[in-house]
């Protein structure tokens, strides 16, 4: 018979028997005497217990009789299943009966044994062991043990024990899965056991260690304070001491929690084996290597995972996940730019998949010091050190690359290791490092992509979300909030500042830790206070330097291992508006062919010194900063100015015209407005103008009235120090126009009369009569229609040639205005002819904006609805009269 | 809701206008597609509304003068909205707009201080408003929306210094008027829902309600507790300037009544100064219709003092109005004392 009493009763015959065929009793009474039988199981149940059970409130007087029927009746059942089963399996003993079952027979005797074994697998540290048997036990659960059946004080009383039991079956379960290093993968259920059973402190130190072994450090602390908070709140308590002691060592970032005891305890009898930090004990660590796999204790000679590593969440899958299934001859490739966190993302991910390398995790960094970096030769005989082999057998040269590499490869062979190499500079350094065999696989960091490996699988690594730098900071201090609802600084928690210090950062994690660093140096210092040094560009590297945390230095490093072309290229790009710019402006600034020019910015993208997305490339906020260091530290002032000459032809020869412009303008106005501006600073005066013109129509069509003030008030100035009539007068009459648009009627008065003096003065007819035209519409604003037709006559005049058609388009186009405002039967009319030359003047000029405004006007000229569109897109409200 | 929000395009003037200045509404199309075809947008659409600020304006300028009357920008998209409508997105000329819902923060209130009291000043020294808006197409139904979301950034004087939305539905001319006149049928038939007042209500102090002249007092004398203010909107020896049409009350009508009931409720509840007050946040949605021969309640329930970010005292407020127990708007305001 299978007996299952873990959840609701089943009843089903033994092996070889329809599984879908069952016993269980439908009535209670059965259900409950069986019961009783089962979780006494093999022992003498009394008639009185029995009898208690059946009946609490008190039992009928036919008590014994009716137990003496039920018991029967269970005994035909038993007999259904298997002739002679029933008098065979239910006995009558003195006082009672007794139910004989097999070990296992009942799932809730099977479940203790496994439970058992379980437990000494664990005191055993056999955690694999621990773990399958007791996620073995934990299955054979379905629910509240014998959930259909009603409880007296015998199964009340099983139904405490074995819950119990399996509590502490799921708690050894989530230690031996802890030690197995499947923290991430016990967050979930650890959160969910947390809210059944708020109250067992231990899956509340599971979850807080499960959190900090993943990097969230902060949760970890959270989930302290929230079971804090319910046992005060539930039992006026502290937490235990276990749980207190857990607090504090998070709060310290104590490294030795982020491992496994067992890989701790093997790590530090391998005395940490990474290149530069003292020689390992050789003969320790050649043990471990050297024993049989399988049998040697782990030799982890990995560095300690970042205590405040942050995010990274979809990197490190996709790194676990290629690295549990690396097919033999492949490895794992992590590049970004410098300070993106590499090396800590290939050593997080090491250390998480260490159960799938059981014979060795090696961490080699490939250029140890500034500097040059290590000979494939040196970094194989460095290698061969820290994982106990011997580099120099019977007397061989020890710097035989080919003899290395045998060692190298006879060492790793049959073993399931995983090498972190860290700084990789070239495949070749890297090449005769990297295990063939199966079940061992490498890490390779590095700014380049060493694409010319076999089997590489690239995780390309960029800035942090916004979201991650704000924990990474926050978890560090920044706002003030250590994560237990303390201050660093008995402030209140400042999120803004925060989110400052990190976009003031790019989100770089170096920049972020020197950040965080500098406020944990100085902790009369605010969030606020450090967001502010931050801000002045000039200072920031300075600022992001703590110790030995330096961001410039870093940044540096990347740009001196660059070609002389690629740093002067990334040095001269520096002039650019810090916004995307594409592969165009890129060669005018470098003064370069646009092959030439895109094979370069392409270098330094592969060089991480340069982003590029969909065409356009940008710079890292931080390194255009340095970019703009070494720009005013190696190129002559004439050299700079000569760029920025390149740069600002290059934005005035952009111009989109047609259906593109607006969204040419909308990406680019932020970059042309700077560029008007750096030409006005190098003393470009032409260029000024001319970006200032380039700038015009659209600066007026988007009411973009801040950069056009801007732009052309520099132009004014710019067309006055060139001595450029003409452009003064455009420039005047473009900011006349902007005082209209913007309704400053008086400002746009003056403007356009100093306009009209200086087209009369330059002889310049266009501008004279559009500055007409203008001087025109204001007292057509105010209904002076008389005084309006006296400037218009000599505005038409002035613009009579046919080199002016845009002059005598504006002309009709007031005239037409005129004829409306003038009113009378004949306005219209008038208007629909002077609308009508706009139409044609508007064809000339291949002008599909002005076009459209003449045929809409053409259109709407006897709409009685309204308002009036006095120039393409603008309208006029007026009060009515 | 109610159609006094709307623009009048029945008798529509020769141009739209708002108080005694002229503006000027400046298109700022993200793309020219439709711009150049003329086709209805089917996408947002930028705009900017700038112009002087009323100088003369019957409501807007009446009062202690401390603050620009932010019902000007309410005002601002109740004008433009409709034209906006039917001139960018293709709604038909004959499909009413009607307004639903406005909500405005005022984010800088120094903006809103009346630096320039003085009527004479230059027409270069006048306060400016500008309107950064933007309005979104919803509901499209082939390709015509049946109604515009509208973002709303305005800045006085080149101060930023509000934000808010608004919401217009367009309606179909005879399901339009259909729906008024069964509303109108709906609320007469309905006797045993009646709420008048006792006696005709007598209008507060203009003072009480930050205004000057009588005839802009559109509030009477309230009844209830300072914690729940039960006041009757006047209707009779109101200034013009709140004439509704098609015997309904004005939006402006509406406003004004939520606006001084605020102001009397924060005043009479907690002390604060009508003429220092300002309402520094405002959401109202309308539900139906009022009909201006009908009695219109208004009731207020201030929240508790408390102050805003710069520590002025500050008194959240709840409003309904309601005509014969129906809902005709709900309102949450927010009473700043600025001094």
């Amino acid at each position: 018979m299978r007996f299952r009493i873990l959840g609701p009763m089943e009843l089903h015959a033994g092996a070889g028997t329809d599984p879908a065929l069952s016993y269980t009793p439908s009535a209670a009474k059965l259900r409950v005497v069986l019961a009783t039988l089962l979780v006494r199981a093999n022992e003498v149940v009394s008639v009185e217990s029995l009898i208690d059970e059946l009946w609490q409130d008190g039992p009928p007087r036919t008590a014994m009789t009716t137990l003496q029927v039920y018991v029967s009746q269970l005994r035909k059942l038993l007999d259904s299943a298997g002739p002679g089963l029933g008098r065979q399996t239910l006995l009558t003993r003195n006082p009672g009966y007794l139910l004989r079952v097999a070990p296992d027979e009942c799932d809730a005797t099977v479940f203790d044994r496994l439970q058992e074994q379980g437990r000494k697998a664990l005191e055993a540290d056999d955690h694999a062991t621990a773990a399958d048997v007791l996620r073995e036990a934990l299955g054979l659960w379905r629910g509240p043990l014998l959930s259909d059946t009603p409880h007296g004080p015998v199964l009340d009383s099983a139904s405490v024990r074995l819950a119990e039991a399996r509590t502490a079956a799921l708690d050894h379960r989530v230690r031996a899965d802890l030690q197995l290093g499947r923290h991430r993968g016990l967050i979930a259920e650890l959160r969910s056991l947390t809210a059944e059973q708020p109250l067992r402190e231990e899956f509340h130190a599971h979850l807080m260690v499960a959190l900090y072994r993943t990097g969230r450090q902060a949760e970890a602390l959270r989930a302290f304070g929230r079971v804090r908070r319910t046992l005060i709140d539930e039992l006026g308590i502290e937490p235990g001491p276990v749980l207190q002691r857990l607090q504090k060592r998070i709060l310290d970032g104590d490294p030795a929690l982020l491992r496994p005891r067992a890989q701790a305890a093997a790590a530090a009898a391998a005395a940490v084996a990474t290149v530069g930090a003292p020689a390992a004990p050789a003969a320790v660590v050649a043990a471990a290597v050297t024993a049989a796999p399988g049998t040697a204790p782990a030799a982890d000679a990995l560095p300690a995972a970042d205590r405040s590593f942050t995010g990274r969440t979809s990197e490190l899958e996709r790194m676990e996940a290629l690295l549990r299934n690396a097919p033999a001859g492949t490895c794992v490739a992590v590049t970004g730019k410098p300070g993106t966190g590499k090396t800590a993302l290939a050593v997080e991910a090491a250390h998480r998949c260490a159960d799938a390398f059981p014979d060795g995790r090696f961490f080699l960094d490939l250029r140890p010091a500034a500097g040059r970096p290590l000979t494939a030769a040196e970094a194989m005989e460095r290698l061969l050190r820290r994982a106990g082999g011997d580099p120099a057998p019977a007397g061989d040269a020890p710097t035989d690359p080919a003899r290395l590499q045998d060692a190298l490869r006879a060492l790793f062979a049959g073993r399931r290791v995983l090498l972190v190499l860290d700084n990789a500079v070239s495949e070749s350094q890297v090449r005769p490092l990297l295990p063939v065999t199966e079940g061992s696989t490498a890490v390779i960091t590095s700014r380049r992509l060493p694409a010319g490996l076999g089997g590489i699988r690239p995780v390309v690594l960029d800035t942090l979300t916004a979201e991650d730098a704000h924990t990474l900071l926050t978890a560090a201090g920044a706002g003030g909030d250590t994560g237990t609802g303390t201050s660093r600084d008995g402030t209140a928690a400042d999120p803004g500042a925060v989110d400052r210090i990190a976009e003031l950062c790019g989100r770089l994690p170096l920049a972020l830790r020197a950040a965080t660093a500098q406020l944990a140096a100085r902790p009369h210092w605010t969030a606020a206070a450090l967001a502010g040094r931050l801000q002045d560009e000039r200072g920031r590297l300075d600022a992001l330097r703590a110790g030995d945390l330096d961001v410039r230095a870093r940044l540096r490093a990347a740009y001196d291992d660059a070609s002389g072309a690629e740093r002067r290229a990334f040095r001269l790009l520096a002039v650019l508006p810090p916004w995307p710019f594409g592969p165009g402006t890129a060669a005018g600034v470098l003064g370069l062919g646009p092959e030439e020019a895109g094979a370069l910015v392409e270098s330094l993208v592969d060089a991480r010194l340069l982003d590029a997305d969909r065409g356009r490339y940008r710079f890292h906020e931080l390194l255009r900063l340095l970019a703009a260091e070494r720009l005013a530290a190696e190129e002559s002032p004439s050299e700079v100015r000569a760029a920025t000459e390149r740069m600002c032809e290059t934005y005035a020869d952009a111009e989109h015209a047609g259906p593109a412009a607006a969204e040419w303008f909308a990406q680019e106005r932020p970059a042309l407005v700077r560029a008007v501006r750096a030409a006005y600073d190098a003393g470009l005066w032409e260029l000024t103008v001319r970006l200032a013109d380039t700038l015009t129509g659209h600066l007026e069509i988007h009411a973009a009235w801040e950069d056009w003030e801007t732009t052309h008030t520099l132009a004014l100035e710019a067309a006055g120090r060139c001595g450029d009539l003409a452009a003064r007068a455009r420039m005047l009459r473009s900011l006349g126009d902007l005082a209209w648009q913007h309704r400053r009627l008086v400002l746009a008065g003056e403007l356009w009369d100093r306009a009209r003096r200086a087209a009369e003065e330059g002889d310049d007819a266009e501008e004279y009569g559009r500055s007409l035209v203008g001087l025109a519409e204001l007292r057509l604003d105010s209904g002076a229609v008389t005084e309006a037709a006296a400037l218009l006559g000599p505005a038409l005049a002035a613009v009579a040639a046919p080199a002016h058609a845009r002059g005598r388009y504006e002309a009709r186009r007031a005239l037409a205005l005129l004829a409306l405002e003038s009113g009378g039967p004949d306005g219209p009319g008038a208007a629909e002819a002077h609308f009508t030359a706009c139409l044609d003047l508007a064809t000339v000029l291949r002008d599909r904006r002005l076009e459209a405004y003449a045929r809409r006007s053409l259109r709407t000229l006897r709409d009685p609805s309204g308002a009036l569109e006095i120039r393409p897109g603008l309208w006029r409200l007026r009060a009515p009269a | 809701m109610t159609d006094a929000m709307t623009v009048d395009s029945g008798a529509a003037p020769p141009e739209l206008g708002l108080g005694d200045g002229t503006r000027h509404l400046i298109h700022c199309p993200p793309s020219w597609d439709h711009y150049l075809l003329d086709a209805p947008s089917i996408g947002d659409e930028h705009f900017v509304l700038t112009g002087e600020l009323p100088r003369r304006h019957p409501l807007f300028n009446d009062g202690p003068a401390h603050f620009h009357d932010l019902q000007v920008t309410t005002e601002t998209i109740r004008e433009i909205g409709e034209f906006v409508g039917h001139r960018y997105f293709g709604v038909p000329a004959d499909r009413p707009g009607l307004f639903y819902r406005f909500t405005l923060d005022l984010t800088e209130l120094r903006a809103w201080r009346t630096a320039d009291p003085d009527p004479g000043a230059g027409p270069d020294r006048r306060s400016r408003m500008t309107a950064h808006i933007k309005a979104t197409p919803a509901n499209l139904i082939n390709g015509v929306p049946r109604g515009l979301d509208f973002d709303i950034e305005v800045g006085i004087d080149d101060i930023p210094c509000g934000r808010g939305t608004a919401g217009l539905v367009f309606l179909m001319p005879v399901l339009h008027r259909k729906h008024v006149a069964y509303l109108r049928q709906a609320v007469r038939a309905v006797p045993e829902m009646d709420d008048a007042p006792d006696t005709p209500p007598r209008p507060v102090s203009p003072a009480e309600v930050g205004r000057s002249a009588p005839g802009n007092v559109v509030v009477g004398e309230p009844s209830g507790t300072p914690d729940r203010l039960s006041t009757w909107v006047l209707g009779q020896g109101v200034s013009p300037v709140f004439a509704g049409t098609d015997g309904q009350v004005s939006g402006l009508h509406l406003l004004e009544a939520l606006r001084q009931t605020s102001l009397l409720a924060a005043g009479r509840g907690y002390g604060l100064g009508a003429a220092r007050s300002v309402l520094s946040s405002f959401d109202v949605h309308f539900r139906g219709y009022a009909e201006r021969d009908l009695p219109l309640r208004c009731v207020a329930v201030p929240g508790p003092l408390g102050h805003d970010t710069d520590g002025r005292p500050a008194v959240p407020v709840t409003l309904s109005l309601t005509q014969r127990r129906r809902a005709v708007a709900e309102a949450r305001t927010v009473v700043v004392q600025d001094f």
